[in-house]
């Protein structure tokens, strides 16, 4: 099956004077329909970089970001519309612009294109109930809690229906069962409708559900299913001994 | 740590033969990599204990082709003991690495080897995290029973591990490679 997100040899860099910090040297990654890609790092290793560049926002210096196939930086209006069609991504900080009155027009905002507004609200309340944040769609996002943040971005970038879902950090703020919940809504997400989902996460637990998981580290990715060289020991070793 | 607790742990919940017992344990803390005889020595030392007693015997068969399943029941010395252990401070596990050893031992002229082991250990690490994640989602969580979240809490703990391991060999790798680059810079000059 072709892959719906493919990074090939991405290297992302950036300045500060005269000093440049290699953030991502060589990534590659694939995450196809229907699969759960986790990807953990430190504090400043890169994984909201390594978020932006997948999802097309920021642009690699070398390597290419497909989204189907098609390159991003080579499509019309640098692929804001294969953007806005197929990929999902996760805006925590809520309505950069605009004055909604109510989460529930906030949510709606990517449906007014091809649905009515009346129809779009609809679908918005909708999600929020999916999320289990329907006692929000009549508040303001200034008045949410942190955890309520985080569940009404979700379902602002699932309402599309988007093909793919990148987000970085998207359990931000949110307690154990909480982050669960989540966690195993994109888990079933992608078993039920086919989703990919890429989330970069500074805690791995987080992690839990994914198909594959990676940690980055001095630009470069490690993903799991990776041989090692056979020479380490179990660091779990001890504990494994009856 | 032996599986002695888990076990009692799970006679105590319900009684149960010692086949029974290792799927309940696979189950509950696979994880935990004990394996399937570990019960059954668990048993012969809970029963020695007096921690746990044959409650009968079953499954004999009226065709007696099968040998009988012994299925064991917890004693009140045995609750009381496992209260007691559910109560007493838990000592952090001890953990000690092979690579450790070689950090604390080897010359400078042995740090390029090591950054490697350390990109391998990582490897090795996140291969066996997945192992971990690749769990199913408990159901909707209003609905979430104290068991289930402590299946979550159980997993968390042995990711946790694995986090901190992989935190330490990161920081390690680049104090090593400071340390090298400071190296080639002085030769250098």
């Amino acid at each position: 099956m072709a892959p719906l997100l493919s990074l090939k040899g991405v290297c992302k860099s950036y300045w500060r004077g005269p000093h440049e910090t290699i953030v991502l040297a060589d990534v590659s990654l694939e995450v196809h329909p229907g699969e759960f890609v986790a990807v953990w790092g430190q504090r400043g290793a890169g994984k909201t970089t390594l978020a932006t560049v997948a999802a097309g926002l920021e642009t690699p210096e070398r390597g290419s970001v497909c989204f189907e196939g098609r390159d991003l930086a080579e499509a019309p209006s640098g692929g804001a519309q294969l953007r806005h069609e197929g990929i999902g991504w996760v805006q925590r900080l809520g309505p950069q612009c605009g004055d909604f009155r109510m989460v529930v027009d906030y949510v709606a905002l990517p449906l007014l294109g091809r649905h009515s507004p009346r129809n779009a609200r609809r679908n918005a309340a909708a999600m929020l109930k999916r999320l289990g944040v329907a006692g929000c769609a009549g508040e303001r996002w200034e008045g949410l809690t942190d955890g309520e943040h985080t569940l009404v971005a979700l379902a602002h970038a699932l309402v599309r229906e988007p093909r793919l879902l990148i987000a970085d950090d998207p359990t931000a703020n949110l307690d154990v069962l909480q982050r669960e919940e989540v966690t195993g809504l994109l888990r079933r997400a992608a078993n039920e409708q086919a989703l990919g989902v890429l989330i970069t996460v500074p805690d791995m637990p987080t992690m839990a559900y994914a198909d594959r998981v990676g940690s980055l580290s001095d630009g470069r990715l490690t993903l799991s299913g990776e041989p090692d060289d056979g020479k380490v020991i179990d660091i779990r070793g001890k504990q494994q001994s009856a | 740590m032996s599986a002695k607790h888990a076990v009692l742990g799970l006679v105590i919940e319900r009684p149960g033969y010692g086949y029974q017992l290792a799927q309940r344990l696979e189950e509950r803390c696979g994880a935990w990599g004990w394996e399937p005889s570990g019960v059954y020595s668990a048993l012969d030392q809970l029963e020695g204990d007096q921690h746990v007693r044959r409650l009968r015997e079953k499954g004999s068969g009226t065709t007696g082709r099968r040998a009988p399943r012994v299925v064991y029941e917890s004693t009140p010395r045995g609750v009381k003991f496992f209260e007691d252990w559910i109560s007493e401070a838990s000592a952090p596990s001890p953990f000690r690495q092979e690579l450790d050893l070689k950090i604390l031992f080897s010359g400078p002229e042995f740090l390029s080897r090591l950054i490697d082991q350390t990109w391998a250990q990582e490897q090795r690490c996140i291969n066996d995290l997945r192992v971990l994640t690749s769990t199913t989602p408990s159901g909707p969580l209003d609905r979430v029973s104290w068991r289930e979240a402590a299946v979550v809490l159980q997993r968390d703990a042995e990711i946790k591990l694995l986090q901190v391991r992989i935190e330490w060999l990161q920081d390690a790798r680049q104090t090593m490679r400071k340390i090298l680059d400071r190296s080639a810079g002085e030769s250098s000059r």
